[in-house]
């Protein structure tokens, strides 16, 4: 169990009233892909042990998305960002 | 016409009821969600006109007499309002908002609302929820977070009282969870 803070309302809230959400950034191939890069574009994923960058939603709460960026395996979380602050980093 | 009745008719609120914690179910008020981004074109001057102040994140404008408005989420406020005014209310949003991007929808049906109070109402608030209430739920101060398993909207507009909204389908499981909750303080 551990907190995170939800950029929307501001405070921060337990695990439990989150709900993971899969790896961020995903790109969607565009629509004369092949059946490979399609395939792993549904089924393939980095899956990386350490620094992750990943979707979570507030489900019980504000039901946003957003991305933190966290350790799986110390559970640390270096940052809780928006999308939208990836877009004006960009 | 149908007879009015509640998810919770029926339930005996004063078998819950004891010296320190009291629950009792508001029955009269019409709940309206209204989609909108603050930002978005010509939104303050509906607003104005149908007498509305978007709060901030987490906070309440209004009154449970008019009109309480309450932040759900950037682009997502939950309007309580008495149940007889609810459906002028709805006619004149919809006129003001007309050709704005924004959602007026009637969730009257889709709720109920309790209101807790009595002095151990934060310990019994303690038993079912992650929030801190007694700590973090300050006055004109609105939360959504899980009430035991339930989704719930938790609020506060005055000293005394909690205000506890949860989905009709989950009332009597709350209701149940308070009545467990509160059994040390009959």
């Amino acid at each position: 169990m551990f907190l995170i803070h939800c950029p929307y309302c501001g405070e921060l809230r337990d695990e439990q009233e989150y709900r993971y959400a899969g790896e961020a950034f995903i790109q969607r191939p565009s629509l004369d892909c092949t059946d490979e890069q399609w395939g792993d574009y549904v089924f393939n994923r980095t899956n990386p042990k350490g620094k992750t960058v990943e979707q979570w939603a507030h489900a019980a709460g504000c039901r946003k998305l957003f991305v933190v960026e966290r350790n799986n395996v110390t559970n640390e979380i270096y940052a809780v960002r928006t999308f939208e602050s990836y877009k004006e980093q960009a | 016409m149908a007879k009015f009745e509640t998810a919770l008719e029926g339930h005996d609120f004063n078998a819950l009821a004891g010296n320190g914690f009291q629950v009792s179910e508001e029955r009269n008020y019409g709940y309206v969600v209204l989609r909108i981004r603050p930002n978005t074109a010509g939104a303050a001057e509906a607003l104005t006109q149908l007498g509305i102040q978007l709060p901030n994140a987490l906070g309440i404008t209004g009154a449970l007499d008019t009109k309480l408005v309450k932040w759900l989420s950037p682009d997502e406020y939950l309007i309580t309002l008495p149940l007889s005014q609810k459906d002028a209310f709805i006619k004149d949003a919809k006129a003001a908002l007309h050709g704005i991007f924004a959602a007026v929808v009637d969730n009257s049906g889709g709720y109920s609302l309790l209101k807790l109070s009595g002095e151990h109402v934060y310990e019994v608030l303690a038993k079912n929820c992650v929030y801190d209430c007694s700590k973090f739920l300050s006055e004109g101060k609105v939360i959504s977070t899980l009430f035991s398993k339930a989704a719930a909207v938790i609020y506060r507009i005055d000293a005394n009282n909690v205000y506890l909204m949860v989905r009709w389908s989950f009332a009597d499981y709350v209701f149940q969870a308070l009545a467990i909750s509160s059994r040390e303080f009959r």
